[in-house]
């Protein structure tokens, strides 16, 4: 007989279901608002000094620094942080230099956000190709080869 | 709204219930059919990364209680892994482990992944990435304290320097 009763509910489940649309909706509507508040507008800092070779660090400056350098945000930076490079064990920086060109040569990093805000501030092929042989020679050299 | 919708009775709704509560059971039952395959690759032990370091007794226990699952060839299954398709979401889950990470098949990364690696180990444990949270919901092998996150990391470290200066 229960079932019964559970067929009758499936009129108010009409209303539910209105609900949950309205429910979903809202939320996304929230996220999108919450999310587009994310400030990525930082200007690329002038660090102290130069860490690495020339075409590199501009590189890095304009493409990387708004989110992994002290003024970006928490999350960029418990990854990798450039202006705590110099801080870093040969080990280290192996190891981040490894996961740098990961990111960067899949094209995961910049991220499809920042580059749909900075559109000028992705990655050309030719500096994909400098990174990956800037990556290279760096850990290479780092590993006394 | 509700019951004085035209052109649909009392009747007409149940039936429709039904239909619907009948379509999920048989699209249930239809599932469990499709298994994914299991992760027991036979593997050379040699290739395993208990292999090329003199790792300290609790911390080689604890990357095997709390990583091998997803991120070795040998998976040691749930009993919900019958269950499709919670089985689907865990073969998932051990193919994206292994892609970034397979501990059995150490051997085959070069030096400068394998310090890579050992720096990701250390810092998916701390930062709280690794284990997943699904996983240690239900597996408490996978929960780690703060003196195992510190274990671990002073190894990882102490590989990473030992790969750094060792010459190929």
């Amino acid at each position: 007989m229960l079932i019964f009763v559970i067929i009758k509910k499936i009129h108010t489940m009409k209303k539910l279901v209105l609900l949950s649309i309205v429910l979903v909706g809202a939320a996304i509507a929230l996220m999108s608002f919450t999310f587009s508040k994310v400030n990525t507008s930082n200007p690329p800092q002038e660090q102290a000094q130069a860490m690495f070779p020339a075409e590199i660090q501009k590189i890095f400056e304009t493409s990387c620094f708004d989110c992994h350098s002290d003024t970006g945000n928490a999350k960029a930076k418990l990854k990798l942080n450039f202006s705590k490079w110099g801080e870093l064990s040969d080990a280290k920086k192996v190891g981040k230099i490894g996961n740098i060109n990961d990111e960067v040569q899949s094209g995961k990093m910049p991220t499809a956000r920042y580059i749909s805000n900075y559109p000028d501030r992705a990655l050309t092929k030719e500096q994909k190709e400098l990174v990956n042989k800037w990556a290279t020679e760096e850990s290479a050299k780092l590993m006394g080869q | 709204m509700g019951h004085g919708r035209i052109g649909q009775t009392d009747g007409a709704m149940r039936k429709t219930g039904w239909i619907i509560i009948g379509a999920v059971a048989a699209a249930f039952i239809i599932i469990q059919f499709f298994r994914p395959e299991k992760n027991d690759k036979v593997t050379n032990p040699k290739n395993d990364i208990v292999f090329s370091f003199n790792m300290p007794v609790n911390v080689k226990k604890k990357i095997v209680n709390a990583c091998y699952d997803c991120h070795s060839e040998t998976t040691a299954y749930p009993f919900y892994n019958r269950v499709a398709p919670v089985s689907w979401i865990i073969a998932g889950h051990i193919r994206e482990g292994k892609k970034h990470l397979n501990f059995s098949d150490w051997a085959s990364y070069d030096r400068k992944d394998q310090i890579k690696l050992l720096n990701e180990i250390c810092e998916t444990i701390t930062n709280g990435e690794m284990p997943l949270k699904g996983y240690v919901m239900m597996h408490s092998k996978a929960v780690f304290n703060e003196r195992e996150i510190e274990e671990i990391c002073a190894w990882t470290e102490q590989a990473a320097e030992e790969l750094l200066s060792r010459k190929d």
